[in-house]
């Protein structure tokens, strides 16, 4: 019970901060929205994909796109609270590194929900159509995806100690997972050497089913998109509570 | 646990801040509101509660540290340097603050410090720790004994020095150009004895030995060259009640 309060404890100040943050939120909107409007409009105006429209096709790949960047940089943010000192309040606290961990990386991911729920808000705007079923296969990719995403971050940020690593991780976590994942072109006729770059990609798992949901192509199955993305969750929850175990 | 540095989370408002360590502390719902509210008037920021801790004065938010490490009514409270930084008055209105909480809270109050004279005004014990070892504990009277003397220092210009060293409390008598300097137990039960053999005086200064001098003597006077260690490892203090 008090764990579970612990987490509510964690959530409840990320939650705080972010909706204060006004203009993290502008932000972190405007920016996919910027790369959607260019992207889809101006790249759409002479290339589209198996039969739609450019914007149909890279509007799933964007929002993966929105979801990594502000999850990965949410969890590398908790390098901020360990400088200012606020973190040793929370390290000594009665609570399991297990519960810091969890409430953590639930309030990272509220905060990755509202910016991509957002987005879909935006969305219609543009000319995209949801079904029913399309927004729940959406927004149950994007939970999963923050999950994962601010898992991967929180892991990295519990073991830096200054932002300097902050451009490495840019360069070698963010740009190629968003880049190498289909969120930008289909995988069918790729070279070989990036197809199989692709496919060790969890992200591209998570743009094709958001993808497969939206327009009803698939690349892969949706199963397949589901459990290789779960997998990829669970694998990088188990990462971050073992680097918030062992952080000092 | 109150730390030398500022933890509070300055993005967050005072209230929220205290609300926040009630949850991870697991102090029971129906009480959090109450008990945030009395320690927010305990350190009188009742009125800034509801601003964010970006915008406290460091004193204040050393203030705001207090309250937090209360909250969850600890039998130790345990203060890292609480007062390292701070200009004289808010230094002051911290002790006044952490006698409070040793008072009416009946909180037991472990203090680490380099400052002697916070040691001397707030505990009841003090530890010396050299090196990482103890090497005196005891109450900060005791501790000045160990030291010893008073000295009274004077101008005079014809000065009774026999006479004075006849006198039984006093053990030792410097005289160096005008300047008389005696050494002796409880100067200020002595003094108007001591004055009245030694003559017509146009100064004179009294000064009770402090735990600074009982720390030099005790420690030695070369500086240390301290690695980064522990808060613990440092000379500590305790207030007990």
């Amino acid at each position: 019970m008090s764990e579970l309060v612990g987490v509510y404890a964690l959530w409840y100040r990320e939650v705080k901060v972010f909706l204060r943050e006004r203009s993290r939120i502008v932000a972190s909107f405007v920016n996919p929205l910027i790369w959607i409007i260019a992207f889809g409009f101006g790249l759409g105006a002479s290339v589209s994909f198996a039969g739609t429209r450019y914007i149909d096709f890279i509007f799933p790949g964007i929002i993966a796109m929105n979801v990594i960047f502000t999850s990965v940089f949410f969890g590398l943010y908790m390098v901020w609270d360990k400088r200012v000192d606020f973190f040793k309040e929370v390290m000594v606290a009665p609570l399991r590194r297990t519960t810091l961990f969890v409430g953590k990386m639930l309030g990272g991911c509220t905060d990755s929900l509202i910016q991509a729920g957002i987005l879909l808000i935006v969305g219609p705007l543009l000319g995209i159509k949801y079904t029913a079923y399309a927004l729940a296969v959406l927004l149950i990719f994007i939970l999963l995806a923050a999950a994962g995403m601010v898992s991967i971050g929180l892991a990295i940020g519990a073991h830096m100690t200054s932002f300097e690593g902050f451009g490495l991780v840019q360069s070698f976590v963010i740009l190629p997972l968003f880049f190498l994942s289909g969120a930008l072109y289909p995988l069918d006729n790729l070279p070989i050497w990036l197809k199989s770059a692709t496919y060790i990609n969890p992200l591209s798992y998570v743009v094709d089913g958001m993808r497969g949901a939206l327009l009803g192509i698939n690349y892969f199955p949706i199963a397949l998109d589901f459990s290789i993305t779960l997998a990829f969750v669970v694998a990088m929850i188990a990462a971050g509570t073992l680097s918030f175990n062992k952080m000092t | 646990m109150v730390f030398q540095e500022p933890s509070s989370d300055e993005l967050l408002t005072g209230y929220e801040n205290l609300y926040v360590h009630a949850l991870m502390y697991g102090v029971p719902k129906e009480e959090r509101r109450k008990r945030i509210e009395e320690a927010l008037e305990l350190v009188d920021l009742k009125d800034r509660a509801r601003d964010r801790a970006k915008t406290y004065s460091g004193g204040m938010r050393r203030r705001l540290e207090l309250a937090r490490g209360l909250l969850h009514r600890p039998k130790i409270l345990l203060l890292d340097e609480p007062t390292l930084g701070l200009d004289p008055q808010t230094r002051e209105r911290i002790w006044g603050y952490i006698e409070r909480l040793a008072s009416e809270e009946k909180v037991t109050i472990l203090i680490t410090t380099h400052y002697m004279e916070e040691a001397e005004a707030l505990c009841d014990r003090v530890a010396i720790i050299d090196y990482g070892k103890i090497i005196a504990l005891d109450s900060p009277g005791n501790l000045k004994m160990r030291v010893g003397k008073s000295m009274i220092t004077a101008r005079v210009r014809e000065p009774n020095l026999d006479g004075i060293r006849a006198l039984p409390y006093v053990s030792k008598v410097e005289e160096k150009e005008g300047k008389v300097t005696i050494y002796l137990s409880e100067a200020g039960a002595h003094i108007q004895e001591v004055l009245r053999y030694l003559g017509e005086a146009t100064s004179v200064e009294l000064r009770e030995p402090t735990l600074n001098d009982v720390f030099l003597k005790l420690t030695g006077r070369e500086i240390r060259e301290e690695s980064p260690e522990s808060w613990v490892q440092r000379y500590s203090s305790v207030i007990n009640r």
